[in-house]
């Protein structure tokens, strides 16, 4: 238990920022962020006993961040009211961060990516290896190459579009 | 191209959590009863391979002094290989769900796995039971009967003491003990499908 303890400290350390951007990327509202960070921990928590190291942790750490990430969108889609709630929110801290920071545009188009473009391009601008995305979202190599390269075009035009 | 998308990776990157979340939070909030559950098989599989083992140390000993009987021997091995087997299968179920699968499918596992529990809880016991009454029954007749040799009231009475004795436990064993652990695992499962179904 100790040794579990001390491994999702680690964990934690050496991860929350990194799930925290890609909630973010996602949501685009801190608390909302914080709030999704805090689920995909506790299935870190829950299920660190049964990790069997088939990956890294940090594949694994991802694919849970990923799929909390992609139930959030469903779980707003199937629900209209909040849904809308959700965009409203974000458009209020949408402004704010504009006047902040430029990273909030970079964010902004990132939002305007599909659900797996979001995924694929916060992995690669957290420098993660191509071979982990793959593993990751369970496609090869050359398919994230391809989707890479077409991924960084289309943010690159929404960027532009938005400044 | 690549230099501007340096440049992008440094300003995603500026972004941080807050400090002012809680580690503990999460610590609270994740509660470990998948593991507990685990825990309770892992408990019932090594306990019912030690009682399997005694078994046969008991008729080896046995063997020397009585006759008993081969056939009540074995349903007694069968029933506590069956125990510990039937154990395996719902831990073996239980480790299949995965972190990494959609919450719909650990949904859709997790029922499963409740459906069959609740299975081996009611009607599996009193099966179990039923062999096992009728595994020690067969185990023990030949010492029975030679007790019996003696007509006298109070053996006829010890006789029937001691048979009375084992169906109480028995029906005790299924219809309470085993009815509350099964009612304490559904619990658990009913709260961790709950949280997880408030997800989506």
């Amino acid at each position: 238990m100790e040794n579990k303890k001390e491994i999702f400290d680690q964990l934690f350390t050496e991860y929350r920022d990194w799930i925290f951007r890609l909630c973010y990327s996602y949501t685009r509202s801190e608390t909302q962020a914080e709030d999704l960070m805090q689920e995909c921990f506790s299935k870190v928590w829950i299920n660190l006993t049964s990790f069997q190291h088939r990956s890294d942790y940090s594949t694994w750490i991802y694919r849970i961040a990923a799929n909390t990430c992609l139930m959030l969108l469903r779980k707003e889609k199937n629900n209209p009211v909040k849904y809308h709630e959700t965009i409203k929110d974000n458009c209020i801290e949408e402004k704010y961060d504009d006047n902040e920071d430029q990273s909030a545009v970079l964010y902004k188009a990132i939002a305007q990516l599909n659900e797996i473009d979001r995924i694929i391009i916060s992995m690669v601008l957290e420098d993660v290896s191509q071979k982990q995305i793959g593993e990751v979202l369970g496609i090869t190599e050359n398919n994230v190459n391809v989707k890479v390269f077409r991924i960084k075009k289309q943010l690159k035009e929404l960027l532009s579009k938005n400044n | 191209m690549e230099k501007d998308f340096e440049e992008l990776k440094t300003l995603f990157q500026q972004k941080k959590a807050s400090m002012t979340f809680s580690q503990k939070v999460v610590d609270q909030k994740a509660k470990d009863d998948i593991a507990l559950l685990k825990k309770n098989h892992l408990k019932t599989i090594i306990t019912f391979i030690i009682t399997a083992l005694a078994i046969i140390y008991i008729d080896k000993i046995n063997a020397q002094k009585l006759n008993t009987s081969d056939y009540g021997f074995w349903i007694l091995i069968g029933c506590s290989l069956y125990y510990a087997l039937s154990k395996t299968y719902l831990l073996y179920r239980l480790n299949k769900i995965k972190p990494t699968q959609s919450v719909l499918q650990t949904i859709v596992q997790l029922e499963e796995y409740k459906k069959l529990n609740i299975w081996m809880h009611t009607y599996g016991e009193v099966l179990y039971v039923l062999v096992l009454g009728f595994g020690v029954y067969l185990y023990l007749r030949p010492v029975l009967d030679k007790f019996l040799l003696d007509k006298t009231g109070r053996t006829v009475l010890c006789f029937w003491w001691v048979w009375g004795a084992f169906i109480v436990w028995m029906i005790i064993y299924t219809f309470v003990i085993k009815r509350r652990r099964m009612k304490k695992d559904v619990d658990i499962l009913e709260k961790h499908i709950q949280s997880i179904k408030s997800e989506i």
